[in-house]
């Protein structure tokens, strides 16, 4: 994935002046540079694969319409992100009807159907494994509050620091800094031994039970 | 819940984001648990930040957002009804992608079929009223068919035994069992990628619908013509429409539809709709206390979006066009934007 600070912030300055000024290339470059990490976040903000895909176009048309628009108060990137959040959010809200994941919906299922294991190949129960672990986290982040999993998603997908995330969520840095800490230790406590401090290292998909 | 969460358990998530001070810093080094704990929280991190990204999804949204691009440059962006032509961006060893359609285009690619179903269901009413002649007078003051699928507002199809009354439209009646599949498939193909594939399922099921087994009014006639927003109140604060939307008139009626003459409809939800015979003996259809379910799925609704809620009005939020809907699970009123069907504003429902 791309970067979305340091050096790359230049670029993206000048790829978006190229943009205004006509030049599709650079807009192309732009987009493509920012949405693989654009499509993570909105993947594990909703939950779902093609909800994802969906928000994360919807961001993309977005950034395009706002170019003009964009004033450079904020870096290229935040703006981007808090673009692809509320694109994100939107997306949840319109299909609030449908669990996130799992949970006896059959979403985490169909997630799962993303990516055929054939049971055949003896590689499979490896993948199974790793379906698994996907469904697991999934989950867990679906139990996370929105207030909590948006900045830890911003975090630790999005690569943003704490002030960037301060100003796509509107919030103070302090309450940034609260709510990723307690949306991790939820999500350690959801996910059990292997995340919370001195546990083990077996993957997710072998523990059954959840650890306070 | 975490309200109890030790403050000291905070210098381990900040120190793994270097968001620490030195001094944290040196407490999470100098702590054993800490450090541990910081180092469950990096592997968290990386398994979250594994994101397979489809390459088909990145290519499609990519050319999406170009053909937004050049249709700004072109002078042709026509907001959110942008349908993306398709645009070679992939590198040479991916396919291009083919029949790129925007999303917006993709949720609302019923509504331009608004037109086409309601000029097919002109000429069927027609020649209907042609082939019955006077005899059907007394049918015009019911709305009774053949029990068929109705396509509920998130795309599934559900059975109802009677017509469907959709919002803007005089009446839509329950298509007849022969439709059924072609219904289906328009319904399941409206959550797909089918794009301009919907569009044939879509009038086909239109013409089977009206072919099959109803009887509606003159006011069909302007369905075509027909803008829910005309007359919408606008609105500029919560405070304004959180009145609105409570008070006992004015919610769920739809300008338009006030006066219109129209066809009862006895559907499912029958706690939304009442239907009344006034002296003249024309059916009327007063709305209760909600309408009925609203979305781009119901073919021949002139509505944009499907929220899953109920509709209680389209208004104008800060002079642009948006739908006031109600959603009874969540107990909140939501503004949706008709140009992207984006919740803009929620309040609870008092």
């Amino acid at each position: 994935m791309s970067t979305s600070s340091g050096s790359s912030g230049t670029d993206d300055l000048a790829l978006l002046e190229a943009a205004r000024g006509g030049d599709r290339n650079s807009l192309d470059q732009l987009l493509r540079r920012h949405y693989d990490r654009v499509f993570a976040v909105c993947r594990r903000v909703t939950g779902h694969e093609s909800d994802a895909a969906d928000a994360a176009q919807e961001a993309m048309i977005l950034i395009v319409r706002g170019l003009a628009k964009f004033d450079g108060r904020s870096s290229f990137a935040t703006w981007v992100y808090r673009i692809a959040t509320n694109a994100s959010l939107d997306e949840l809200r319109r299909k609030r009807r449908r669990p996130l994941v799992g949970l006896g919906s059959g979403s985490a299922d169909q997630d799962a159907d993303d990516s055929p294991v054939d049971h055949a190949d003896p590689d499979s129960g490896a993948r199974i494994d790793g379906i698994g672990d996907r469904m697991l986290l999934d989950r867990a982040l679906a139990t996370l509050a929105e207030d909590f999993r948006v900045p830890v998603v911003l975090r630790d997908v999005g690569c943003l620091d704490y002030g960037e995330i301060a100003d796509v969520l509107g919030v103070p840095v302090g309450t940034v800094k609260s709510r990723i800490a307690r949306g991790r230790a939820q999500l350690a406590a959801s996910l059990g031994p292997k995340y919370s401090h001195g546990g083990n290292q077996s993957p997710p998909s072998e523990r059954q039970t959840e650890t306070p | 819940m975490t309200d109890d969460l030790d403050p000291t358990r905070l210098l381990a998530s900040a120190a793994l984001d270097n968001e620490a001070t030195a001094d944290e810093r040196a407490q999470v080094d100098a702590s054993a648990s800490l450090t541990a704990e910081m180092q469950a929280y990096a592997a968290l991190r990386d398994e979250l930040a594994a994101v397979d990204v489809p390459p088909a999804s990145r290519e499609s949204a990519l050319s999406a957002a170009l053909a937004v691009f050049d249709a700004i440059r072109n002078g042709t962006d026509v907001g959110d009804h942008v349908a993306a032509p398709v645009v070679a961006l992939a590198p040479p060893s991916l396919p291009p992608p083919s029949n790129v359609v925007s999303l917006h285009a993709r949720r609302q690619r019923q509504y331009r079929w608004v037109g086409g179903i309601a000029a097919a269901a002109v000429v069927a009413v027609v020649g209907i009223a042609v082939i019955n002649g006077p005899s059907s007078s007394d049918d015009k003051k019911s709305s009774t068919t053949a029990p068929g699928p109705r396509v509920a507002a998130d795309g599934s199809a559900e059975k109802a035994p009677a017509a469907t009354t959709v919002p803007g439209l005089a009446t839509q009646a329950a298509p007849a069992p022969a439709a059924e599949a072609t219904i289906d498939a328009s319904a399941s193909d409206a959550g797909g990628d089918g794009g301009v594939g919907a569009a044939p399922a879509t009038t086909a099921a239109a013409a089977a619908t009206t072919a099959g087994a109803t009887e509606t009014t003159e006011a069909a006639a302007d369905t075509a013509a027909f803008d829910p927003w005309f007359g919408a109140q606008d609105f500029n604060n919560v405070h304004d429409l959180a009145a609105y939307a409570g008070s006992p008139q004015s919610p769920v009626a739809l300008p338009a539809l006030e006066s219109a003459e129209t066809t009862a409809a006895s559907t499912a939800d029958t706690e939304a709709t009442e239907t009344t015979e006034e002296s003249t003996g024309n059916p009327v259809t007063t709305v209760a206390a909600t309408s009925p379910p609203f979305g781009s799925s119901l073919p021949g609704s002139p509505y944009p979006c499907d929220t899953g809620e109920r509709l209680v009005a389209p208004i104008l939020w800060m002079g642009d066009r948006a739908l006031l809907v109600r959603s009874d699970d969540i107990g909140e009123f939501q503004v949706v934007s008709a140009a992207t069907c984006a919740v803009l504003v929620e309040f609870p429902i008092s």
